[in-house]
Order: structure tokens, then C-alpha cells, then sequence
């Protein structure tokens, strides 16, 4: 049961991913249109697939791992687009280049 | 051949859009393949550990995350610049 558990957690984690990156390589429209495809795969996908690994595991250090890199994720994903689109629209003149204080 | 095989291949796959949004368009649009490609490799890792049983290869995502946060950040100060600037 827990076997099952875990990988069907691991599944729709891995479905949520391969889904995002189809979607950025694939969707018409231009630079912010395709950064919406990247948050899901580390707050959505990564997530699912961590909690389906640490199921499986049991393991303390392996859980204590894996959910380090999970919280790494979850948090560099967000901040990383946020960051592109900012790049992007200093580069395109849509807001200052000045760096906010 | 198990669930958490296919799912590595599944992962495997995920990379290869993830690269072809890292070879089109411009600096800033390739920035986003560089990103989601580095976001996949370490969901990849993870997933492979599981696979092969081997959980020092946990080491490489663990270690992947804050380098890929670190170059995507200066990256984008770098192509941050307006293009009549540079």
C-alpha cells in the first residue's frame, strides 16, 4: 500500500513536469507567457515527487535530504522568475534598470 | 521494468523541451530553458536515487540547487542591461 502510495505520488509529480516543459517549449507567446510554465514544476512537481520519494525511503537521512532539496527548490523556483521577468522587462525598457533600493 | 524507471524516462524526456526553450530566441528567452533544465536535472537525480538505490546521488541535487540559483541570478544582472546599452 505504501508502495503504491509513493508512486503514484511520484507519477503526478513527474506528469506536472514533463507537462510545464512541454508547455514552455511549445506555447505561443512571448517571454512572460512562457515563464508561467516554470514555477509548477518546483512548487507543484518537485513537491509530489519529494513527499512520493520520502514515502517510499523511510529512511531519516534520505527524507531529511530529499525535503532539504524540496524547500530549496520551492523557494529558488519563484524567486528565479521573478527575477527573469525583471531582467526581461529592464531589457525591453518597460521599467527602470535602477535596482530597487 | 518499474514505475520509478519509467518515471526517470519520463524525466529524461522533460529535459529534452527544456533544452530546445535553452536554444531559441534570445539571451533572456534561452535563460528560461536554462532554468527549467536545471529545475528537471535535479527532480531527475532525485528519482534516479531512488532507482539505483544509491543515496549518495542525492549529493548532486542537493548541490545542483544553490549553484543553478546562484549563476540564473547573475544572469540575469548580467542580461538585465537595456539593449541600447549594451
Amino acid at each position: 500500500m505504501t508502495h503504491a502510495i509513493a508512486l503514484a505520488l511520484v507519477t503526478a509529480g513527474c506528469v506536472v513536469i514533463a507537462a510545464s516543459t512541454l508547455g514552455a517549449a511549445t506555447v505561443r507567446g512571448d517571454l512572460f507567457v512562457r515563464l508561467h510554465f516554470l514555477t509548477p514544476v518546483t512548487t507543484i512537481g518537485v513537491p509530489l515527487l519529494s513527499v512520493g520519494l520520502c514515502v517510499e525511503s523511510g529512511n531519516g537521512w534520505i527524507i531529511a535530504e530529499v525535503l532539504l532539496i524540496m524547500a530549496m527548490l520551492f523557494v529558488a523556483g519563484p524567486m528565479l522568475e521573478a527575477a527573469t521577468a525583471r531582467a526581461a522587462a529592464q531589457r525591453r525598457g518597460l521599467i527602470d534598470s535602477e535596482q530597487p533600493e | 521494468m518499474s514505475g520509478y524507471t519509467i518515471c526517470t524516462i519520463v524525466l529524461a524526456a522533460a529535459l529534452a523541451p527544456a533544452l530546445l526553450v535553452g536554444v531559441r530566441g534570445d539571451p533572456i528567452d534561452r535563460l528560461v530553458g536554462l532554468e527549467l533544465a536545471g529545475s528537471v536535472a535535479s527532480a531527475l537525480m532525485l528519482v534516479l536515487a531512488q532507482v539505483q538505490h544509491q543515496s549518495y546521488y542525492l549529493a548532486v541535487p542537493l548541490v545542483l540547487v544553490p549553484l543553478s540559483l546562484a549563476g540564473t541570478l547573475v544572469f540575469t544582472r548580467l542580461l538585465g542591461d537595456r539593449d541600447d546599452e549594451s
